[in-house]
């Protein structure tokens, strides 16, 4: 026929190996051409023109052919695929099919590696969120802290306002810098619908919306303009803030607000999410940072820079340190001669995230990341054990399957499918688990937690979940397929051995090893958070904090403009709380003890010789009468009376631990000292506080001095006590209950005075330990999955054991043996494989929980009580493990156990 | 949405193809000998959009195709409606109808008087 149109016959053959598209589609043109030229022949055409005509009528053949190749091929494609999926399905169909015939594998496979996954995605998405994501500014990886550590004085301020100036002109490194302080103030209420409200805001330099990127959503964002005035006129909105209290109104720009009894003007609403490095912002006042005033040394701003692309934190730390020596010569007003060099003043510029973080956290978190990947391994353990056992028992069914011709990766497939099941049903699992657990985690983190707002289980975690466990179940089922390989004798005698191969026996028994290894070094490390925690739980904070409630007070600065004002409102106050019913005492304090950094102050005694040293940082602030008393704080001597409040009688109280700075070897009863500045007055020391611990348990006592409210007369003390935490003792009525009291007792005495935050001192204590406790739980939960993970994997394995030894027990029996001989016998082997475990463990444990240091309080890493303890605690549960197959070994029957 | 000029050629082909095998499974050449005596050579159309049209019909699972041999004893491809193809012919058959009834009440119509 037409040779050209005509493939060659050979090509047929290759449709052996799918089908030939191209061939197909020539054979199907190549027959429609000859048809047609036929019938045009027929009626009565020459060849050549029927062929032509033929031809004509088809359009052009390469064109067609292509268009219909591409057509073909796709539907090969597809049909390939949908073959390949439909065998899968049917695998699938199968696997589950089988595992849900077996429950007794199924469900301890799939929980145990579930508790290992969501154990570890739990942590690495609190790990993630918190240290690996980036903080939620544009450039975050260019922002930078700034604080002045000075290391001869053993202490750490802010940076000075001169400062801003000074390094924005002079720093190559520094694209912006700006200064702000945080701290909370009072939206007066309006007297029916609004109440009054505290907030958070946030004092800051005009900078600070570039450097954090913070855009105006309505009107404008602050100006170095505003920054020129000693009282801040303008205020720009949070949008939060906007949308709660102001419903969103469009027309608020120019609109004037009450602030701690202050009209700002409004003059922009921020963009949704603007804040401070970890902190929310309702309010954004302008500072008075003024490049004209005079430069003072007084370095109590935060402060946050952008630097510009291409230097480090440390880069730009060298890039500042040569301008922070040449300081004294450009602003001798600020620092004495010397000053730089003695205190050891630097700039420390750290990144913005080690900064909000921490690097106490962020090591606690990656070793919680460590303890929940041990538990991991240990599921995996656990689950391949599963496997093994399991495999043993499908034996013969895989050997019959291959005597009927199964190929090796048929089985492989097999083995593949089921694991795979398995990993991919726990991942399942460990995600809705993982999801619990971070919603308990949130509900019970620590307050001062970072960044938890951010916390949300998302798709990139939720995807990683699923690759981890494809690779796990890939991995689970090529073991398991690998140890049934040359196995074929097992045919032959599987139905008959009495005893195990010695190498069936070391696998397992390697596992179980490993769990108990793992096991012990995560036990170590919750044991060494335990005993820390308990040692700073029995460390007395110098106060008695049962029986106690606090809430906090603010008082408008704007009316309450005078010590009388301030004085007055605290008496009545304090003298009406303490008639409730009751309450036993009430009383006011500046800041409470294990609240956080309150700040520091220089004090001046006029103990001659001394004098240079004035600039001791001490913790200093007012206090009402009663205070100590109402705390439960002894006092050697006595505090001061309403009386002599009144009469601004000069006393003070200080700590013993500043007395033995001020006045080494000496009583410091009667001694004088004075705060802050040459204008003060003197005080004289009335009291001593023997011990009290301030910026946390584990650190050192406060050394600090508690002024009264009310100067001594010709003094000039300068501050008012505004916001204050009020403390009463009121043992039997519970802070909850107490608050509506004290809210009604504010209200008679000033209806403008919000009250907030009721709580109990021991609630205070307890969260002041809240990240260690935080630590110590987490690890601890870790530390329990994997020590019941364990007894699971040694119960399993010892039973295992036994099963397949009932035959030779049956004859050691039948020979005379008694059942505790045998029962020493099982005994022993599971002790063996748990002391092995316990050695490795405990080697590891002294090598790895070094890296704990920083989170332990008075306990060294190799602790022996803690290894000990942690040792025979898993001794004892690996015997109960082993009880139960024991117990089965020993009463063997032997009669029956031979004829089996 | 309005069918372009190229859809509704492209449609009716399809529905003169599936036509075609609604009378039973037949080749490609039989498809176009009765589109083409079926016309009476009143439109044209070339054979290769024919096959192009089979293929893609194939694809979209309105025909299957299985190899057999001509009435001649000749290797060739046949084709034969699916139960979606029977379907589409059904539903297409429908739309063109509606289709050609609009058009000739428009060649129909005289101008109202507004």
């Amino acid at each position: 026929m037409h040779r050209d149109v005509r493939p060659a016959t050979w090509r047929r053959y290759l449709r052996f190996f799918g089908p030939d598209i191209e061939a197909d589609i020539d054979d199907e043109l190549s027959f429609h051409l000859a048809e047609r030229i036929e019938a045009l022949r027929a009626e009565g055409r020459s060849e050549a023109e029927a062929r032509a005509q033929a031809l004509e009528e088809f359009g052009d053949v390469r064109d067609v052919r292509t268009a219909l190749r591409t057509i073909d091929q796709r539907m090969e494609q597809r049909r390939v695929r949908g073959e390949w999926l439909t065998a899968m399905a049917t695998r699938l169909r199968h696997s589950v099919r089988v595992l849900v015939r077996q429950p007794h594998f199924t469900v301890p496979a799939v929980a145990t590696l579930a508790m290992g996954m969501a154990s570890a995605l739990t942590i690495f998405t609190l790990l993630d969120t918190i240290v690996l994501t980036p903080l939620p500014f544009p450039n975050a990886d260019r922002l930078v802290a700034l604080s002045s550590p000075m290391p001869k004085l053993n202490d750490t301020w802010g940076i000075a306002r001169h400062q801003l100036f000074y390094y924005t002109a002079n720093a190559r490194s520094i694209e912006e810098m700006a200064l702000y302080r945080a701290s909370e103030a009072t939206l007066t209420g309006d007297g029916n619908t609004q109440f009054a409200e505290r907030v958070p805001i946030a004092t800051v330099s005009a900078g600070i919306f570039h450097v954090l990127g913070i855009v105006p959503m309505l009107g404008r964002t602050l100006t170095a303009q505003d920054n020129l005035e000693r009282e801040p006129s303008s205020v720009v909105l949070g949008h939060a803030l906007w949308m709660r209290r102001f419903g969103g109104d469009p027309a608020i720009v120019g609109r004037t607000v009450d602030i701690d009894g202050f009209a700002l003007q409004v003059v922009g609403v921020a963009a949704p999410g603007a804040q401070l490095p970890d902190r929310p912002v309702d309010l954004w006042l302008p500072d008075y940072v003024n490049p004209a005033a005079e430069a003072q040394n007084n370095h109590v701003r935060s402060a946050v820079a952008l630097l510009r692309p291409g230097y480090t934190a440390a880069a730009a730390e060298a890039d500042l340190a040569p301008l922070v020596l040449r300081m004294e010569d450009v602003f001798p007003s600020a620092y004495p001669n010397h000053w730089i060099r003695d205190s050891g003043f630097r700039t420390a510029v750290t990144s913005l995230r080690d900064e909000v973080v921490g690097t106490t956290l962020t090591r606690a978190l990656w070793i919680l990341l460590a303890g929940v990947v041990l538990v991991l391994v240990v599921a995996l353990a656990n689950v391949s054990n599963l496997f093994l056992v399991r495999a043993d028992g499908r034996a013969r069914e895989v050997l019959v399957r291959s005597a009927l011709g199964a190929r090796r990766a048929d089985l492989l497939a097999l083995h593949l499918t089921d694991a795979l099941v398995v990993a991919l049903l726990a991942a399942c699992f460990a995600l809705t688990l993982a999801r619990a657990a971070l919603g308990v985690l949130v509900w019970m983190a620590p307050e001062g937690l970072p960044r938890l707002a951010e916390l949300r289980l998302g798709l990139p975690a939720a995807l990683s979940l699923f690759a981890t466990a494809t690779t796990i179940g890939i991995v689970l089922g090529v073991l398991t397929a690998g140890t049934m390989r040359g196995d074929h004798s097992a045919l032959r005698d599987a139905s008959r051995g009495l005893t195990l191969s010695r190498r069936q026996v070391a696998v397992r028994g390697t596992l179980v090893v490993a769990q108990v290894a793992l096991a012990v070094v995560l036990m170590a490390g919750a044991g060494l958070m335990l005993r820390s925690f308990q040692k700073l739980r029995d460390i007395s904070p110098g106060f008695a904090p049962d029986g106690v409630s606090t809430m906090d007070l603010a008082l408008p600065a704007a009316r309450f403009d005078n010590v009388g004002r301030v004085r007055d409102f605290y008496e009545q106050l304090a003298t009406a709380i303490g008639a409730l019913p009751g309450v036993t005492s009430a009383s006011v304090v500046e800041q409470l003890p294990l609240t956080g950094h309150s700040g520091c102050t220089g004090v001046i005694t006029n103990q001659p010789g001394v004098k240079g040293r004035s600039e001791q940082c001490v913790t200093t602030m007012q206090v009402a009468p009663d205070y100590f008393e109402t705390m439960g704080i002894p006092v050697r001597g006595s505090g001061t009376t309403w009386d002599d409040t009144h009469r601004g009688s000069g006393g003070v109280v200080v700590t013993r631990a500043l007395a033995e700075v001020l006045w080494p070897g000496e009583d410091p009863l009667g001694r004088t000292i004075r705060c802050c500045s040459e204008g003060d007055g003197w005080y004289h020391v009335t009291g001593v506080v023997d011990r009290l611990h301030d910026a946390g348990l584990d650190a050192p006592p406060m050394q600090g001095a508690f002024f009264p409210l009310v100067p001594v007369p010709g003094g000039d003390l300068q501050w008012l006590a505004h916001n204050v935490s009020l403390v009463v003792r009121a043992p039997a009525i519970p802070p909850a209950q107490l608050f509506p009291l004290v809210q009604r007792e504010v209200a008679r005495l000033d209806p403008q005075v919000p009250v907030t935050n009721p709580r109990g001192m021991d609630e205070v204590v307890a969260r002041s330990m809240a990240r260690q406790t935080f630590t110590l739980i987490l690890l601890a939960v870790a530390a329990s999955i994997a020590v019941l993970l364990s007894a699971i994997g040694l119960y399993a394995v010892v039973s295992y054991v036994v099963s397949h030894r009932i035959g030779e027990i049956g004859i050691r029996m039948a020979l005379g043996a008694r059942a505790s001989q045998v029962a020493r016998l099982v005994v022993l082997q599971a002790l063996a494989m748990t002391s092995v475990g316990l050695v490795l463990g405990v080697i590891g444990a002294l090598v790895t929980t070094r890296v704990l240091g920083a989170l332990l309080y008075a306990v060294r890493p190799g602790d022996p009580l803690v290894l000990s303890v942690v040792a025979a605690l898993l001794f004892v549960i690996a015997l109960a493990a082993s009880l139960a197959p024991t117990w089965r070994a020993a009463h063997v029957d032997p009669s029956r156990a031979l004829r089996t | 949405m309005a069918p372009t000029e190229l859809d509704l050629l492209q449609g009716t082909l399809d529905v003169l193809v599936l036509r075609a095998l609604s009378w039973g499974p037949m080749h490609g050449y039989a498809v176009a000998r009765f589109i083409r005596d079926g016309s009476g050579g009143s439109f044209r159309i070339l054979d290769g959009a024919l096959y192009t049209a089979l293929h893609r019909m194939e694809e979209r699972g309105w025909v299957a195709s299985t190899w057999g041999n001509s009435d001649k004893g000749k290797r060739a491809k046949f084709y034969q409606l699916t139960t979606a193809g029977r379907h589409a012919l059904r539903s297409e058959t429908a739309s063109w109808d509606r289709y050609v009834a609009a058009v000739s009440r428009v060649m129909r119509a005289s101008p109202t008087p507004a």
